[in-house]
Parts: structure tokens; C-alpha cells; sequence
């Protein structure tokens, strides 16, 4: 028996570079992913919130295998993921999966969806043609889409549909881990909500991890067990979702949860309105990086760059003061 | 008296598919310092609604209507010429994409003060301050610096403000918004439906503004319209369209939007823990 988990991210990082400023400029590198050290156990949903730039999406390419970090390490069952990407990339392929944000996108516009879900397995030689065939029917009903849509082309699809298909040709080869990046952000509300309620079905029945990157909270709410929110490359807290949104430690968590518009709130003095906008990733501030906004930065917070400190219950935050627990 | 009062609005668009109706009977009223939200889902008519009392429709478009009343005046028929008086003057607008709404090739302080001149009458360095005092008041850091900076240097939520200075330059009496934190992110949301909010109690403008998320028209609006295939769903205070909605679709929307608080459906199933 192994505790070890099913993907571990140590100390991760990747920078990119940017173009100078001036023929004789410094060259300079924006840092996407800085730091980050992550484990995700088999069969849970670990969400990844965070705003725009932050680096969520970075991370979801290092972890799939599809960006290389510049320093630290990413393992698969306990392999580096270089190893796993050297012996055997299309093995790695078929166990570690994606779903894309933009599912039309994702599909082939000249292919039918029945091919395209079977492709796959032609890819990875499972099966012959009648369990190929098999396996698409079973896939389809699995999630929800009418068996006649295997003749139909992608541009005949509504985006719920598409992003169904995506899903099921994510989960044709039975992977152990799947990446979903803004699966639902481009959705309305309620194909929003009956992908959502598909997806946890899925995780719940398949028992597959997934890393489910959004923008939203209250998305990350209804489907992730544990959540880890990024801010300009580092994870600032982490822990389980609904102690996390019950009492989030970490004032930019704290912000976040407030900024969310909800149903039976009108707007009071107590939302914690940040100022400004997050700072270029390119020169992130020294010390703690979110004191530039932050409502409650002291000057010590600009000496120090702060650990992810664990608070006892599984609940990690990187800030000097955390916020007391809500009680 | 209503600032705006439409009745009986019908917008159809002519296709080589037939003609398409994208808004179908809609009615609704406005009061002055009110704020009302148009809320749907994709395809519901709900910009067009408000493109419609614009002037801004596509020339494929029919628009009419039993009366657009404005502050008293038929907006039915109007000479292109009499409406663009209005539009900026008395109806300013903001989209759900800044930076689409200016243009990239010019200085911020010229495009403020092109509309500074066309409305107000004011150049030079009047219209230079008058630009910096608008810039301040949308809470944009470093106004001065901003009016010789263009479109492309500034963030999304900064660009956004520079719209809303550019539409509050006449004080106008309505503002339309048509999605206007959509593509922003969470936490700059907040800060421009702040923003909103703040401006309306200062100047008594009404604020109609078109949003796909409830949870939007439940922080600013004392007005819904629901819309749904181009047609009234529901039109009510906000308390009421929120806690007892009368239509089933406006119940359905309510019960599928994701929450943060507690109860809400589809909870995640805690598995046991894999050794």
C-alpha cells in the first residue's frame, strides 16, 4: 500500500520570456508558475481558482505534460513526469487527459463525432472494431448525449453538446487523472449547471482525480473536494473547499469570496473591495506579493516572501497575519 | 412621469431563413436614479433590447414599437440627427468590451475631449481638466498620465473606466450597459459594479443594464426584466422577481445558479479516502 499521491508538483516553476524594453534592455521573463508545490490523491476533484494571468492554466500544462517547468518537479504515481513522457508518452497520454474550455475548438470540424470519439481508442489499440463500437455507445450514454449525435458534425452540436462530447472522448480510455481547463466558462447558466452535475456524476462514478482550473468559486464549490487558489504564480491558500469558503485565511481568498455577485446579498459595507489591479507577473512585488492590494498589509509583509504555512486542518495560506477562522 | 417608458417593443430581422423575431412585446418603465437589469441567457434578445432604444440596430432589423418614450419625447421615428443629439447628451452606453469601445489608434485625453467638444462645447485646457476630473471620478490611478496613454496600456477593468468616464462626460440621465463586467475578473467586477452604484446616487441617473448572472441583478438592480426566445418572462421589483418569481423559467434560472453559500445543489460526494 502506497500513500504516495497520484500527482505531486514540487517547487514548480516556469518564467517566459518577454521582449526587452529598448535594443539594450535587460532581458526579463514573466513568472507564470513560481513555486508551486501541489498533491493531488487519486479520486478527488482538486480545483485551481484564480484570476486572469495568475498562472492556473501554466500549471495545467506542466501537470499534463504539454509544457516542461524550468525547475522543480512534477510526478505521476510517484515517476517524474519526464520519465513517464520518455518511456512511454502515449501510455502517459491515455491515463492523464484533458478537456479544453473552448469545446468546438477542440473538435475536429470534418469528422463525425462517433469517429471522433472512437479515435482514440484506434490511437491507443484498445479493443477491435465491435467493442470500439461498444465503448462509444456506452461513453455517449454516459454523458448524455442521444446516439444519433455520433453522425452528426461538430457545427451541428449546441455548446452543451460539444463540451459533452469533449468529455467523453477525455474518458473513453478510462484515464486515472483528467485536467479540465474552464470546461463550463463559456456556458450559460444552465448548460453550466447540467455539465457541472455530469462531471461530478462522472468523478464520482469513474473515480478518476481531476484538476478542474476555473475563474469561478461558486463553480469550484459545487464540484471540487479541495481547492487551491493561485495569485500571480504562487498558491496563496489551499485546503478543503468548504472550510476554505467557510473561513478563508488568506485575505486575497477573503476578497475573492467577497467580490462573488450572490443571490441573497445586497451590496454592503462589509465586501472587501480590493484597489487596483493585480501587478505585472513580469516584476512581481518583493515579499509578499499581494500586499500592493491587500487591505491589511503591514510593512514587515515587504521584508519577507511568506511560506505556505499548514494551519492544522489541512488548510495551507501564504500570508504573515492570516485572517482569523470564521467561526 | 417615467424617464422611459417603452411599450409594446417588437424587433424582427430579416433573413434569408425568413424573418426572425429577436424581441418580441417587451414593455418596461424606468424611474430616475433607478436601475434596472435585463437578465437572459445567450440568444434571449436582451441586448437587442437595449440596441433598439440606442438607434443601434443592424439595417436588416425592423424595429417597432407602440411608444419609446424618453423624458417625455417620442424616440419613434426620430431623424438619425435628433437621436445622435440624444445618444451621448441624455443616454450614454457601455459595453461588455472596453477595449473594443475605443479606439486603439488615439490618446485617451483625445477621445475624451473629441466628446467634451461635440457635448459640451469645451476645448483646450478646460477640456484638460474637465478630462482629469472625469478620470478621477471613475477612480482611474494617475488621470494625468492616463489622457496621453492609449487603449492597448491599460488593464480591462481601467479601460472600462475610461468607458464609463467617456459616457458620464454629459451626464447623460440613462446609462445603458450592456454586459460591462462580463469580461472582467471577479474582484475588478466588484470594483466597477461599485463604481456603478456610486455614480448613480451621486448624479440621479437610471442605469439599464443587460447581464447574463443573477447573482449581478441581486447586488445593483431595484428592477428585473427576465427574458427568455425574445419575449417577457417576468418584469417585477427585484425582491419580488428574486424570491417569488412567478414564472417557472425565472424559478429554474434561480435554482441553477452556482452559489457560494451553503445548501446549494449538486454538493460534491465526498469519497473516502483512496490508500
Amino acid at each position: 500500500m502506497s500513500t504516495a499521491p497520484l500527482l505531486s508538483v514540487r517547487d514548480a516553476a516556469r518564467r517566459f520570456p518577454v521582449r526587452a524594453e529598448g535594443l539594450f534592455g535587460a532581458r526579463r521573463h514573466v513568472h507564470a508558475v513560481d513555486g508551486i508545490s501541489l498533491d493531488i490523491p487519486a479520486g478527488i476533484t482538486q480545483g485551481l481558482v484564480g484570476e486572469s494571468g495568475c498562472g492556473k492554466t501554466t500549471l495545467g500544462r506542466l501537470i499534463l505534460g504539454m509544457d516542461r517547468p524550468d525547475a522543480g518537479e512534477i510526478a505521476f504515481r510517484g515517476t517524474p513526469l519526464r520519465d513517464h513522457l520518455a518511456a512511454d508518452f502515449k501510455g502517459f497520454r491515455r491515463t492523464v487527459q484533458i478537456v479544453h474550455q473552448n469545446a468546438l475548438g477542440a473538435l475536429d470540424p470534418r469528422r463525425k463525432i462517433g469517429w471522433q470519439l472512437a479515435e482514440p481508442l484506434d490511437i491507443h489499440g484498445i479493443g477491435d472494431a465491435r467493442e470500439r463500437a461498444e465503448r462509444v455507445a456506452a461513453i455517449m450514454a454516459a454523458v448524455d448525449l442521444p446516439p444519433e449525435v455520433a453522425d452528426s458534425f461538430p457545427h451541428q452540436l449546441s455548446g452543451g453538446q460539444a463540451q459533452r462530447a469533449v468529455i467523453g472522448r477525455a474518458l473513453i480510455t478510462d484515464p486515472e487523472f483528467i485536467v479540465c481547463d474552464e470546461p463550463v466558462a463559456s456556458l450559460d447558466v444552465s448548460i453550466q449547471a447540467r455539465i457541472i452535475s455530469l462531471l461530478a456524476d462522472l468523478q464520482a462514478r469513474l473515480g478518476m482525480a481531476v484538476l478542474f482550473i476555473s475563474h469561478d468559486l461558486r463553480v469550484v464549490k459545487r464540484l471540487c473536494h479541495r481547492v487551491a487558489v493561485m495569485y500571480l504564480g504562487q498558491i496563496v491558500e489551499e485546503g478543503e473547499t468548504d472550510d476554505v469558503i467557510a473561513s478563508p485565511r488568506h485575505p486575497y481568498t477573503a476578497s475573492l469570496i467577497s467580490s462573488v455577485p450572490e443571490l441573497r446579498r445586497r451590496r454592503s459595507g462589509e465586501r472587501i473591495i480590493l484597489s487596483g489591479d493585480p501587478p505585472s507577473p513580469i516584476d512581481p512585488p518583493p515579499g509578499c506579493r499581494f500586499r500592493t492590494r491587500c487591505p491589511w498589509a503591514r510593512p514587515e509583509c515587504g521584508a519577507r516572501v511568506p511560506g505556505l504555512a499548514d494551519l492544522g486542518n489541512g488548510q495551507k495560506v501564504r500570508c504573515f497575519f492570516p485572517l482569523e477562522k470564521n467561526s | 412621469m417615467s424617464l422611459l417608458q417603452i411599450d409594446h417593443l417588437n424587433v424582427t430581422f430579416r433573413t434569408p431563413h425568413g424573418a426572425f423575431a429577436a424581441v418580441r412585446d417587451i414593455s418596461l418603465s424606468l424611474d430616475p436614479g433607478e436601475t434596472l437589469c435585463v437578465v437572459g441567457e445567450s440568444g434571449s434578445g436582451k441586448s437587442t433590447v437595449l440596441n433598439a432604444l440606442m438607434g443601434i440596430i443592424a439595417r436588416n432589423g425592423i424595429v417597432e414599437a407602440e411608444s419609446l418614450l424618453f423624458e417625455g419625447r417620442q424616440l419613434r421615428g426620430l431623424p438619425e440627427r435628433e437621436l445622435e443629439r440624444i445618444r451621448g447628451d441624455r443616454i450614454g452606453m457601455i459595453f461588455q468590451n472596453p477595449q473594443g469601445a475605443l479606439n486603439p489608434v488615439r490618446r485617451i485625453g483625445s477621445l475624451i475631449a473629441e466628446t467634451l467638444r461635440k457635448h459640451r462645447g469645451l476645448t483646450g485646457p478646460e477640456a484638460r481638466r474637465e478630462a482629469v476630473r472625469l478620470l478621477e471620478w471613475v477612480g482611474l490611478p494617475e488621470p494625468e498620465k492616463r489622457l496621453d496613454q492609449y487603449a492597448h496600456e491599460l488593464s480591462g477593468g481601467m479601460s472600462q473606466r475610461v468607458v464609463i468616464a467617456l459616457a458620464l462626460a454629459c451626464r447623460p440621465a440613462l446609462l445603458l450597459a450592456d454586459e460591462p463586467t462580463t469580461a472582467l475578473d471577479v474582484t475588478v467586477q466588484a470594483q466597477i459594479l461599485d463604481l456603478l452604484d456610486r455614480l448613480k446616487t451621486e448624479t440621479g441617473m437610471a442605469l439599464l443594464l443587460v447581464t447574463h448572472d443573477l447573482g449581478v441583478v441581486a447586488e445593483i438592480a431595484d428592477k428585473v426584466l427576465v427574458m427568455r426566445h425574445g419575449a417577457a418572462e417576468e418584469f417585477g421589483p427585484v425582491a419580488q422577481v428574486l424570491r417569488a418569481p412567478r414564472s417557472a423559467y425565472t424559478r429554474e434560472l434561480l435554482s441553477l445558479m452556482p452559489s457560494l453559500e451553503d445548501g446549494s445543489p449538486a454538493a460534491p460526494v465526498r469519497l473516502e479516502a483512496v490508500s
